[in-house]
């Protein structure tokens, strides 16, 4: 995990528009997306998908509860190092 | 082998012309000799990103045995462990700065004193540390503060200009300024007009930035004048304004300035120069109270080159050789890509190496 | 009296700068002299100003650009070449301004985005810029103070005063496992011992022993909840840590914008303490006036607590004392803290632990409890009673929700039964709080009472209450339950026109969902929270004192309300008994979707005396 990410509290949504022909196309790409950026633990919170192409906003977690936070463990080498 | 200065300025033409670079030179170069060295900044230096340009900068890396002067926020942003060993009320935007110890090396973030008066202060501080050497940083094009320092070394490059030429001619320009000769006795503290032997006229001003105020001076000139004294700063118009009466009148006198940062702050440096050599070519002689020595030149090819359409910036880079030949050229003191002949710099510090 | 400042302000700029000129007022209205300085000028004309004005301070404001900062930075050279550095404070603002670039440029200050007048006169006559200076003060509100709990609708009221006293009587000298818990934890527990970990002896030799199968095997076999786990030290030493310098940084803001009603709460439970304090302070940040805690829903059917500082993998948030004494202590002290009640196994008990430890609200109601969340009606009315003297033992108000109607109960009979339970509340000399719904209810999808609208419907339940007793009113729970969609914008626009409306009718609180309300495939996130916050901010801001004016139609359901609500209660008159109301029907059937709940079916007992 890069450090930036260690300070995403809790989830990392991504939203855009994505041409597509249909809803499926729109869910599977959108998941796609996310895999492509790295992440795992991923989710659709919502998609419109209205002909033109669909509205999606896509969600990784990155931090679930109970988890061990990157945000709680910054100690200064952690903030500064590469 | 000893050193030529106990207290040096690392002062920049621009952002990004190599003060950081310059200064982690210097200090692992004392590192490895076992110097006890201080380090403070007049301003903000060592974080990640630029704060301007959100460029990645060079961080600086501190070991024991040196002593920083910081505001109290860069501790906790500093990975390496400083013990305070002194408090002191002068105050930064982001804090208090301390007298602090290096007890296990890493990364600084410096941000120091932004004032000249408050430099001073510090400095005296640090000197009373008995230390080896103490090191000033420089912020972006900040040359005020410096004044405090026993000497400086300037760090220029394409970041100032991509344009070599014009770069080596303001480098030339600088070291000119800064080479000029030294009066050895007070300034008052405002603008005097000495005519003719003990008859001084003192102008109520110490700096030269309206029309109206070189009005009022020039009335004084005459050619009974023997000495201009200039405490403060002179506007570059001015300054040519001053110029011409003088050459158009046939005066002849001696112009003192306080310091050549003075003279380096009125505006375009080589504007400056190009009028001073008109002067001297006139018998004029041009004085500094305060020399401030250049010790000698870093250059740098890096630039912040900026992307209109995307509204960022992205790093670039000149010939390095030939901008290293080119100003090494024009200037007497040594220019120096920090990368490739660091040493160079460092022989410059000391006595009987150049 | 502080001393008359010249103030330079210097507009870097081609325009004038509005900040600029609210800081000038600010400044003038605090007696200082002030020059504003036409945009543009170049640094040396400024420096000739500096000298002829004799200036103290100098704000200059311009964006930041290209070759900016080496323009501010030969101002702040040439100052001190020209020898005014001493005599002069320089404070620089405008975009993307932060202390670091300040110091970088060599100014005694900066000023980004969000700085506010106070601040700036602060910076100016040489004060320490504190949190105080950012204008938002905020002290915890008391809700019901205003009210005096007296009946409008005068016949109403005397029905609901006979069945609150028959419950009173028939709930005195009964007892359950629950009651018999909260008072172990109410005699034998100690809040004081416990936080010095001195150990309280008898409480926990006593209380395993009370509990159900879980919390007893944890307290004789140290066996956890199989979905939580205990926190490491480092995770506790790192949390302190992250609180602290939290706490030092935090800037709160404000919801309300002229009026300062309604109070504002969110809830919060995402299983972690860790991560609820997280949320808790970014909800306070954005405005949130009140959190309310959320528990996993076992704990309702759970007898008795677990210990220690859990964490759990799923939603809410476990009630141990360690938990909440944690959140607690996260809290800004404007924060109004509810921890709820209502619904189960534990509820008396749940009401001492948080007065123990600092509540300041709690929930409780039986008929929600019982014909909503699984909780045997006579268990939970027994239960319900003595969690309601507990919460005046410990000066919490509560407030009485009315979820079943999500479950399909008509308004009519919700409201009844919150009536009950508040009157009962308010002869044992407590502080209840009304809590209709505001939301898309299966009762109005059906009859369609919001096919046109989502305002008379909702206006028509605040005018009935109004018209029945003088009593606050706290609409949620989150308003606009039903109405949201996983869309963000949709979500927080439906939030924040459900507070406005709220807001016009006059209510005292809300509590308002996360822009993720809708959505049920993780954790709610923390920006889906400031999301909502944002909305209803800006929806307080766009209405100010204006309001929305529902049509004649909420009127008029609110009459029908009222009479039907009186249908319901002599109902419950009739049948002679609440608890027996509540199994017959009376307060929901089975076909509107109140089931009688089973957990703590008979375990009440008689109290031996």
């Amino acid at each position: 995990m890069t450090k930036a990410l260690n300070h995403v509290m809790d989830a990392l949504d991504v939203e855009t528009f994505l041409i597509c022909d249909t809803e499926d196309e729109a869910r599977s790409l959108a998941l796609e997306l996310m895999k492509e950026m790295g992440f795992n633990d991923i989710d659709v919170v919502n998609l419109d998908f209205l002909g033109v192409g669909a509205r999606v906003r896509a969600r990784a977690y990155i931090h679930r509860s109970g988890d061990e936070y990157g945000w709680l463990k910054m100690d200064k080498e952690v903030k500064l190092d590469d | 082998m000893g050193l030529l200065y106990n207290v040096i300025g690392i002062a920049g033409t621009a952002k990004n012309t190599g003060k950081t670079t310059t200064t982690n030179y210097l200090l692992d170069m004392f590192k490895k000799k076992g110097f006890s060295t201080g380090l403070t900044s007049i301003g903000y230096d060592g974080e990640r990103l630029d704060n301007v340009t959100g460029l990645p900068k060079p961080r600086i890396p501190v070991s024991v045995n040196t002593t920083v002067a910081v505001a109290r926020r860069c501790l906790p942003v500093s990975t390496a462990r400083i013990q305070v060993i002194k408090e002191t009320p002068i105050s930064t935007p982001l804090g208090n700065i301390i007298i602090g110890r290096v007890e296990k090396e890493g990364l600084v973030v410096i941000a120091g004193p932004n004032k000249s008066s408050d430099l001073r202060i510090i400095i005296n501080e640090l000197k009373t540390l008995d230390l080896d050497i103490i090191l000033v940083d420089g912020a972006l094009n900040r040359l005020a503060p410096m004044v405090e320092t026993e000497g400086f070394i300037l760090a220029t490059g394409a970041a100032r200009s991509p344009d070599i030429t014009r770069l080596a001619y303001e480098t030339h320009s600088i070291a000119y300024l800064f080479g000029l000769p030294q009066l050895k006795e007070r300034l008052s503290t405002e603008i005097t007009v000495q005519n003719g032997f003990r008859k001084k006229h003192r102008m109520g001003f110490a700096s030269l930035f309206t029309n109206r105020q070189l009005f009022e001076l020039l009335e004084h000139l005459t050619s009974e004048t023997k000495r201009l004294e200039i405490p403060g700063v002179v506007q570059e118009k001015l300054w040519k304004q001053l110029g011409e009466h003088i050459i158009s009148n046939e005066l002849n006198f001696d112009i003192c300035v306080a310091d050549p940062i003075k003279l380096a702050l009125a505006g375009g440096v080589g504007n400056i120069h190009r009028l001073f050599e008109r002067l001297e070519n006139y018998g004029v002689k041009l004085l500094v109270a305060q020399k401030l020595p250049l010790v000698a030149v870093t250059v740098n090819p890096f630039f912040p080159k900026y992307r209109f359409e995307a509204q960022d910036y992205e790093p670039a880079y000149v010939d390095a050789v030939k901008l290293v030949e080119t100003v090494d050229k024009v200037i007497s003191v040594p220019a120096i890509d920090i990368k490739r002949n660091g040493d160079i710099l460092f022989k410059a510090l000391f006595t009987g190496q150049t | 009296m502080t001393e008359i400042k010249k103030v330079l302000l210097a507009p870097l700029d081609p325009v004038h700068d509005i900040g600029l000129k609210m800081i000038r007022r600010g400044l003038e209205e605090a007696g200082h002299k002030t020059y504003l300085l036409p945009p543009d000028l170049p640094v040396e004309e400024i420096i000739q100003e500096i000298i002829d004005k004799e200036a103290g301070t100098v704000l200059i404001s311009r964006t930041l650009g290209y070759g900016v900062a080496e323009l501010l930075s030969r101002f702040v050279d040439l100052v001190d070449a020209s020898g005014l550095r001493d005599k002069v404070t320089l404070g620089i603002g405008g975009m993307a301004v932060r202390p670091e670039l300040a110091a970088e440029l060599g100014f005694d200050a900066g000023f980004g985005p969000g700085t506010t007048v106070e601040q700036a006169v602060a910076f100016v006559e040489g004060r320490e810029i504190s949190k105080e200076d950012t204008g938002v003060k905020k002290d915890k509100q008391d809700i019901t103070s205003s009210y005096s709990y007296k009946f409008i609708n005068k016949s109403m009221g005397n029905k609901l005063e006979q069945v609150a006293g028959q419950i009173r009587k028939w709930a005195k000298d009964k007892t359950s496992p629950g009651v018999k818990r909260a008072v172990a934890r109410e005699e034998l527990w100690d809040v004081g011992r416990w936080r010095n970990r001195k150990g309280n002896d008898e409480f926990d030799k006593e209380y395993p022993h009370l509990c159900g199968e879980q919390p007893k095997n944890y307290y004789l076999k140290g066996e956890l909840h199989p979905k939580t786990r205990r926190f490491t030290r480092e995770e506790v030493i790192a949390l302190e840590e992250f609180l602290q310098e939290t706490k030092e940084r935090i800037m709160l803001s404000k919801v309300q914008h002229v009026k300062s009603r309604p109070v504002i709460f969110n809830q919060y439970g995402t299983g972690c303490p860790f991560m609820d304090i997280g949320h808790i302070k970014a909800s306070e940040a954005w405005g949130a006036d009140g959190v309310v805690h959320f528990d996993p829903s076992w704990g309702a059917r759970t007898e008795g607590f677990f210990d220690g500082f859990l964490t759990h993998q799923e939603d809410g948030t476990v009630i141990t004392p360690a938990n909440l004494n944690r959140i607690h202590g996260a809290l800004e002290p404007s924060t109004l803290w509810q921890v709820r009640a209502h619904r189960g196994l534990n509820t008396p008990e749940t009401v001492i632990l948080a007065g123990k430890l600092g509540a300041d609200m709690t929930k409780i109601n039986m008929c929600y409890g019982s014909l909503g969340a699984g909780t045997d009606p006579e268990r939970l009315t027994v239960d319900g009673y003595h969690a309601i003297r507990y919460a005046i033992q410990y000066g919490m108000s509560f407030d009485v929700v009315t979820n079943e109607e999500l479950a399909g109960v008509p308004a009519h009979k919700a409201f009844a039964g919150m009536l009950i339970v508040s009157t009962l509340g308010v002869m044992l000399g407590g502080k209840p709080i009304l809590q209709p719904l505001f939301a898309y209810s299966p009762e109005a999808m059906v009859g369609e009472q919001m096919e046109g609208n989502y305002v008379d419907f909702n206006a028509a339940k605040i005018y009935a209450l109004k018209n029945i007793i003088d009593a606050p009113i706290w609409p949620g729970a989150p308003i606009g339950f039903l109405t949201q969609t996983e869309d963000r914008v949709q979500s927080a626009m439906s939030t924040g026109l459900h507070a406005c409306l709220a807001s016009s009718l006059g209510v005292d609180a809300i509590s308002i969902a996360s822009s993720d309300e809708a959505y049920s495939g993780g954790p709610i996130s923390v920006p889906s929270k400031t999301d909502t916050l944002k909305a209803v901010q800006e929806g307080f801001r766009f209405f100010g004192s204006t309001g929305i004016s529902p049509s004649g139609k909420a009127e008029q359901w609110g009459e029908r309300l009222v009479s039907e609500i009186d249908k319901v209660i002599d109902d419950v008159l009739q049948t002679g008994d609440f608890v027996q109301a509540l199994y017959d029907g009376n307060l929901g059937t089975r076909e509107e979707g109140a089931y009688p709940g089973r957990a703590g079916r008979d375990t009440v007992e008689h109290t031996v005396t």
